[in-house]
């Protein structure tokens, strides 16, 4: 089986601890979202909070069990499908039908994962395929509910009826927060069944299912569990999806986009549950991005079967564990200090933004955010990405970095300037984020691209500024917390 | 028998070119254990490429050797390059890395290509075998048709007579042990690889004559063809061919049955999972699948 690279980590701490950091993230995007994104944005990021509960049922079987269900997004189709139907046959509440329709799926999920109690690895995966192929087929032919007479309820020729939003999620802004709410309840489960019994059966049975039996372990209900599990969860997010449009179209859930949900699971993560948000964003923002901007989004197509290649190869744990890993050596003293300076540099200029009149004070303050978090996090998301290829390619870049860095910061010296040897690092760095954030931000806010720049550089500016000013008032409290708390950041979680 | 005859004739046409993709995936499978989803991408490569070269105006040959070769050259480096560096993976893990792979070709051509209609036109298009005077079939489907029961026969040769099929037959059975007594294992692979290149390339150039010709739909045509390699067990050459025809023919036949006729392309599938799910009560599985030891 996998590696030993690719065990999950399981951190420490009670289920509920576990399941908290990803809650806050979901509130917090739930909250703001709305306020900053413009409503073309908000559409695709529902779209995309659906495509993370699909791709996190991905995760559930994969990490876990070590599974490959290629047919999830053919179940979340099905439980779309029940969702339209109930509600346009019998005209009952959108939550009910969400829930039953989402069961009904579970329930198809469930049969699905019957031969898999005897099967394992590759045929299971050619059979899940062959599923969606087939399911692929089944929707082409009897095409979704749309107030149709007959057991299909498909209009042959006429007008499509669409079903209403919830009555509590009446506009695109609550429906967004009313996705993030079933998002937050499905990962929840996830994420809950993996930190107790279920989740420490299902490692046990990846391990070996005769240690399993052995262990007492009953290998048939806990993997039964988990495809009943993966199929609900899917089925809910068809569910969502409906009701985000009112219906869905025939060749929406093609063979194509199951697979495709499989492998940026993968590359996202399928250890933790930033891999499914990030697999979310890969499958459905991205290609709205580059679209925006007028690049083919087949070119994303190519990109992440690159991107896939890569992440096999190197058997790592994806981009998540990737970024879980980096944190685990940042200390706490940093993250305070970081955080008190963040705040009060973006809450500052987004007061400032707001009294020129430049933009809205949410969408200054979550600009100057995402400039600090890119600083910040960018020199390392490069090395990280590099050690994608090996670690020969890892030391030759930061070989030539260095070589340069010293040649250009003799130069500086030469003219008569104070030396800096990283110098290339950060000019490229600062250069970076100034015009990929901006034109993200430009695409994504309809914001003007010289006031993005111009908040993005003036946060960079400032934190360096503290930094350079405030260093020897700074340094003694972080001596100070670091005595206290002389561990990384994952030593405390 | 004479109304059914037309529809057997069609769906063995169909059918063949399902069983020559069929039996590019089980070589690959049983030489080196992967299955390969790229091979409905290369084989769509190398119809778009023979496309290309037909609409500059060059002769046919050209056409046709360009995309075969071009299929074969990527399918080689692949196998050269990159598969050594996943051979001590899982089986599933290399099977989804070539699905990265086929993504890449995928993205790229149609980057390159786009969804305009276009139209791949061999030349053995314009006759074809006539029944009450209609045409049935094209000679394009006969060639197919011949070109399968070649590569099959041809394969069987190679694995059965050839000092390369015995060296593929030892790394079938134990990767390790083969390597032990001195068999060349990257080198097999490769081997392997170049000719599952062959396969997809010639047959891309069919499927790509026979359906849409655009990467996308050419790429995920792979999926059948792995239906027709399934009921084969991804193991017998034979079983994997009968397979392909017999899925083209019901295929075929199901245009006789109003009621389920628009349900007809998902016959691979039916099949597939029907015979997967026969096997498995039988104690069957898939051939090189000892998992259940793991």
């Amino acid at each position: 089986m996998a590696r030993i690279k690719d065990k999950p980590d399981i951190p420490p701490g009670t289920p509920f601890q576990r399941v908290r950091p990803m809650l806050i993230t979901f509130f917090v995007v739930a909250l703001i979202g709305p306020w900053v994104f413009s409503s073309y944005w908000l559409n695709t990021f529902s779209t995309v909070a659906c495509l993370v509960l699909a791709s996190g049922t991905v995760a559930l079987l994969y990490g876990q069990l070590g599974m490959v269900s290629l047919a999830q997004f053919a179940l979340a189709g099905v439980g779309g499908w029940f969702c339209l139907r109930l509600i346009h046959g019998t005209g009952m509440p959108f939550e009910l039908a969400l829930v039953l329709g989402a069961l009904i799926a579970g329930l198809f999920g469930l049969i699905l994962g019957l031969p898999a109690l005897r099967m394992r690895g590759l045929y299971l995966a050619l059979l899940t395929l062959m599923i969606a192929a087939a399911v692929q087929v089944v929707f082409n032919v009897i095409g979704f509910p749309d107030g149709g007479t007959g057991l299909a309820g498909h209009v042959i020729n006429g007008k499509r009826m669409m079903i209403s939003r919830p009555v509590l999620a009446p506009s695109d802004t609550d429906y967004f927060r009313y996705i993030m709410f079933w998002l937050a309840i499905g990962m929840g489960l996830i994420e809950w069944a993996r930190a107790t019994l279920p989740g420490r059966a299902w490692g046990l049975i990846r391990k070996s299912e005769a240690a399993a039996i052995a262990a007492g372990v009953s290998v048939v209900r806990y993997k039964a569990l988990a495809f009943a599990m993966a199929g609900t969860l899917a089925g809910l997010a068809g569910g969502l999806l409906a009701g985000l449009n009112g219906q869905l179209d025939n060749t929406g859930f093609p063979v194509s986009q199951s697979i495709l949900l499989y492998a940026l699971t993968i590359v996202g993560g399928a250890y933790h549950w930033m891999g499914a948000v990030f697999a979310g964003l890969l499958i459905r923002a991205l290609p709205a991005l580059l679209n925006d901007h007028g690049v083919d989004g087949n070119l994303s197509n190519a990109f992440y079967g690159f991107a896939l290649l890569v992440s096999l190869i190197q058997g790592r744990k994806g981009l998540a564990g990737q970024l879980a890993d980096f944190y685990k050596f940042v200390r706490i003293s940093r993250i305070v200090e970081g955080s008190i300076i963040w705040a009060l540099i973006s809450i500052g200029l987004a007061l400032a933004a707001v009294r020129f009149e430049a933009m809205g004070f949410a969408g200054a303050l979550f600009l100057s955010l995402i400039a600090l978090l890119f600083r910040q996090a960018i020199p390392g998301v490069c090395w990280l990405l590099l050690g994608f290829f090996g670690k020969r390619v890892q030391d030759t870049a930061e070989d030539v970095e260095a070589w340069l860095s010293l040649r250009l910061s003799r130069l500086i010296s030469a003219v008569g300037l104070m030396p800096d040897h990283r110098i290339l690092k950060r000019t490229l760095n600062v250069l970076f984020i100034g015009f990929f954030v901006g034109w993200i931000v430009n695409g994504v806010f309809d914001v003007d691209y010289n006031v993005a720049l111009t908040i993005i550089w003036s946060s960079i500016a400032i934190r360096f500024l503290i930094q350079l000013l405030l260093y020897p008032t700074i340094l003694p409290l972080r001596k100070a917390i670091d005595e206290k708390y002389p561990k990384p950041f994952a030593a405390y979680r | 028998m004479d109304t059914l005859l037309p529809f057997i004739v069609v769906g063995i046409s169909v059918g063949s070119v399902y069983a020559l993709s069929g039996v590019g995936l089980v070589v690959l499978y049983r030489a080196s254990g992967v299955v390969n989803f790229a091979f409905g991408a290369l084989g769509g490569l190398s119809a778009m490429l023979c496309w290309q070269v037909l609409d500059l105006e060059y002769d046919d040959w050209m056409g046709w050797v360009t995309g075969v070769g071009a299929a074969t050259l990527l399918s080689w480096a692949y196998g050269r390059f990159i598969a050594p560096s996943l051979t001590h993976q899982d089986r599933v893990v290399r099977a989804m890395a070539t699905l990265g792979f086929a993504l890449m070709i995928m993205g790229i051509s149609q980057w390159y290509w786009g969804d305009d209609p276009r139209r791949l036109v061999l030349p053995t298009d314009s006759g074809g075998i006539e029944f009450d005077g209609r045409r049935l079939i094209s000679h394009t489907r006969v060639v197919a048709l011949m070109f399968a029961a070649g590569a099959t026969i041809g394969m069987l040769w190679l694995l059965a007579k050839t000092p390369l099929g015995l060296r593929m037959r030892a790394l079938q059975s134990n990767r390790v042990l083969a390597g032990l007594v001195g068999v060349r294992v990257k080198r097999i692979d490769t081997w392997a690889w170049t000719l599952a290149g062959l396969l997809a390339g010639i047959s891309g150039l069919f499927m790509g004559n026979m359906v849409r010709l655009n990467p996308i739909v050419l790429t995920f045509l792979v999926i059948p063809a792995m239906a027709a390699a399934m009921v084969g067990r991804m193991n017998s050459l034979t079983a994997t061919v009968i397979g392909g025809l017999v899925i083209g023919v019901i295929e075929s036949m199901l245009n006789l049955v109003p009621e389920v006729q628009r349900y007809g392309s998902a016959t691979a599938f039916v099949v597939a999972i029907s015979v997967v799910l026969w096997q498995q009560r039988h104690g069957i599985g898939l051939s090189r699948d000892n998992s259940h030891l793991e």
